[in-house]
């Protein structure tokens, strides 16, 4: 191992090395990775013809286009000698993520296990001694890793959207705010009890308060996240943030949970209407319809300054008055079935519906303020005004 | 083109590689063998998939995603098969989400709109920079997929997309051609109940494609009234020149009977100069060769509310109010009020309810009586 390059990387806050290696030294480096890595993305079915073709080229030495990894940990080395740098890179490989090249490494892994197979030890010989050329960023935290497979990554086979959205926010899934449980997809887990909400849904109600808007998340606004991200990292306040939303927005639904109970719409109204959007409140309120409306109702609610600050929900909602559950609950699915007849796009007018809703609850110059069941019928209206 | 999708701000073409409507699953290739996911979160049933279906590319402005509608052939009160609009074949949030015979025909509209769309209909260039799509991205809000089931057809059931544009039309459907949707301007409400009943053009008539392209390609996109009802009046002359050709063709028969007598050869040359008149053909169109099948009072009251408005005289039957209007909008049009111009909407409306029951019943053995 040798390094050819060493440079500062001020955009991301990160060292930049570039590293000649045996392909030998590389496998020993990235087996594990491919096992074990948070952010891997899958293996994609792609051209077998250009894999194939790399794998020949491998047999006869051809220099492929290097490969880029980031080490997640800020790890100690002397930078005038290469070996103090591979005893730290192998002290700390579980800490490796591959950022470009994941198809050229499982090329490279394959061609390997299949002359071990072979039996063709005079190849294998060569392939492993033969170098490529490895660029590893060092201590890159979560966020410029993400900026760097977005912004640099030219590789054909990027994360999914919701991956990306899960690692931006990954951190805040062990932290418990407020007594609630996030549940991630990935767990195979339901979020069933009270304070149990699903990772997904809850972020996306984050982004449309970041976002004012509770429209699904697009692939092109993932990078102003990252730099809306940034700027509240900036300011010390990222966290909190998030913190205070979930909090809040906890405080909404208990409150709403609490008034309501266990009642359920009745039999009769299941009769008339059909499937309901939700039969209790649990089952409304939770869904990521409502809690994206939610995020972008108290979003709009700050920039308009109805809210001074999230901190002021908890008082609001405390004083939010529900004199028929029944009745609630079947207005509020009567506006939601009038909105699954009536539009292009059911889950956005559902989203939208629910700003509307969330916006006339908790604003004291409504005429809906803290009654739930005028919130229901004044959104409904407000969105047919706006739409039809 | 195929599916487009963009790479590098460049368009590439992918087709359908895989369908696994099992898993939801369907997978696109480009020609360097690179791979797309389409996602689709509808709990698809591939149990037709080895079934034979014909498919065709619809759109309709403002179409709502619930609105899935079964087709039915209206003279054999026969399923034939669907109308799915896109955003519902991308959304679990309908009401047909989780119905079973809907998410077979969804597996099949989704699998064959990805099979058959080509350079000939409007489609977006999608971006996929994680190596998945939403299958609605691909098209235009608007579009809608009809899917024909070949299995229910036979030789006395037959579907023919031509012969059933008027129906369609009337709901609001267009043929989806290269013409972007959003100039669309026909908007027509949906069927009320769940299923969509197509009359489909007699056999009597053999320009259903020129009547197709007319409403498919010209009417659609037409937003004056005035050049609506003018474009929906060449369908009638269509049909009035066809019983021209037929009763010119009977009087000249009995001219040639009654050779040699004077006064049977004048009343036959009466009769072909009644014939001669557009608004006789016009009356004789309703009275002996076609009946629309539904009532013409909001037609009357509408044409007639319009004369009277116009200072004209109003009329009872179908060929005096019909053809006064017919003669005000084409020889008058300069003192047409603007004030007018919704009245002259609703005779259109009118039109377009009456035309595929007139269309479908015409028969040039003139059998047709009231």
């Amino acid at each position: 191992m040798r390094i050819a390059s060493n440079l500062y990387d001020s955009r991301i806050h990160s060292r930049n090395l570039l590293v000649e290696i045996t392909i030998g030294e590389y496998e020993l480096f990235v087996n594990d990775v491919l096992e074990k890595n948070e952010f891997q993305r899958r293996r994609v079915r792609s051209s077998k013809t250009v894999y194939a073709l790399l794998k020949e080229d491998l047999l006869k030495q051809c220099i492929i286009p290097p490969i880029v990894l980031a080490l997640t940990n800020d790890v100690e080395f002397d930078q005038d000698d290469d070996e103090s740098f591979k005893t730290a890179l192998t002290q700390n490989k579980d800490h490796l993520v591959i950022l470009d090249g994941l198809q050229r490494t499982y090329t490279i892994v394959d061609l390997l296990a299949e002359l071990r197979a072979s039996g063709d030890d005079e190849s294998l010989q060569k392939v492993l001694g033969t170098k490529l050329r490895i660029e590893i960023y060092v201590g890159l935290n979560r966020l410029g890793i993400l900026y760097r497979m977005l912004t640099l990554n030219t590789g054909q086979t990027p994360m999914s959207l919701r991956q990306q959205i899960e690692m931006l926010y990954l951190d805040y899934v062990s932290k418990e705010i407020d007594g609630v449980e996030l549940i991630r997809e990935a767990d195979g887990r339901v979020a069933n009890k009270p304070n149990q909400y699903n990772f997904k849904d809850v972020i996306e109600g984050f982004n449309a308060y970041l976002d004012r808007d509770e429209l699904p998340i697009d692939k092109a606004n993932i990078l102003e996240n990252i730099n809306s991200l940034e700027k509240l990292s900036k300011e010390n306040q990222n966290s909190e943030l998030f913190e205070k939303f979930l909090s809040s927005l906890n405080s909404t639904i208990s409150k709403l949970v609490e008034l309501c109970g266990d009642s359920e719409v009745s039999e009769m109204f299941i009769d008339e209407h059909g499937s309901p959007f939700g039969k209790n409140i649990s089952q409304i309120v939770k869904k990521p319809q409502s809690i994206s409306g939610f995020g972008a109702a108290v979003g709009k609610m700050i920039d308009f300054e109805v809210l001074k600050t999230m901190d002021d929900i908890h008082i609001v909602v405390k004083e939010i008055k529900i004199e028929d559950p029944v009745a609630f609950l079947e207005e509020i699915n009567d506006s939601l079935l009038w909105l699954k007849s009536n539009s292009k796009k059911i889950g956005n007018a559902q989203r939208s519906f629910f700003t509307f809703f969330f916006r006339d609850l908790l604003n004291h110059d409504s005429d809906s303020f803290r009654s739930p069941i005028k919130a229901s019928k004044s959104a409904l209206r407000k969105y047919q005004s706006l739409n039809m | 083109m195929p599916v487009k999708i963009l790479c590098d701000g460049c368009e590439v073409e992918y087709r359908l590689s895989a369908a696994n409507g099992n898993e939801s699953l369907f997978l696109l290739q480009s020609e360097d063998g690179s791979e797309v996911i389409v996602e689709v979160p509808l709990a698809l049933d591939n149990s037709f998939s080895d079934k034979n279906f014909e498919t065709h590319f619809l759109c309709k402005r403002d179409i709502k995603e619930s609105d899935i509608f079964q087709v039915y052939l209206k003279d054999h009160d026969k399923r034939v098969g669907w109308i799915i609009p896109i955003n519902a074949l991308s959304s679990s949030l309908h009401d047909y989400a989780e119905n079973e015979h809907f998410l077979k025909y969804a597996f099949i509209a989704i699998r064959e709109s990805l099979r058959h769309l080509n350079g000939l209909i409007f489609s977006n260039a999608v971006d996929s920079s994680d190596g998945r799509i939403n299958f609605a991205d691909i098209f235009h809000d608007f579009t809608a997929i009809l899917i024909i089931s070949r299995e229910t057809l036979s030789e006395d059931v037959q579907f023919d997309i031509h012969r059933s544009t008027p129906s369609l039309i009337r709901y609001g459907y267009v043929q989806l051609g290269l013409t972007n949707p959003d100039r669309l301007m026909l908007i027509k409400d949906s069927p009320d109940s769940e299923k969509l009943k197509i009359e489909q053009i007699s056999q009597s008539l053999n320009s259903e494609e020129l009547i197709s392209g007319i409403l498919n390609n010209s009417f659609s996109v037409e937003a004056s009234p005035v050049f609506k009802f003018f474009l929906l009046y060449q369908l009638f002359e269509l049909l009035i020149e066809e019983v021209y050709r037929v009763e010119q063709t009977a009087i000249v028969d009995e001219l040639i009977l009654v050779k040699g007598d004077s006064g049977k050869m004048k009343e036959g040359l009466e009769k072909l100069r009644e014939c001669l008149s557009e608004k006789s053909r016009l009356g004789l169109l309703l009275q002996k060769y076609a009946q629309p099948g539904v009532s013409l009072s909001e037609l009357s009251r509408h044409c007639n509310s319009l004369l009277k408005n116009l200072g004209k005289e109003e009329a009872e039957s179908f060929q005096n109010y019909f053809y006064r209007v017919r003669n005000f909008v084409f020889h008058q049009y300069r003192d047409f009020p603007d004030t007018e111009s919704s009245s002259l909407e609703n005779i259109v409306d009118e039109l377009l309810e009456i035309l595929p029951g007139i269309l479908a019943r015409f028969d040039v053995s003139g059998s047709n009586k009231l």
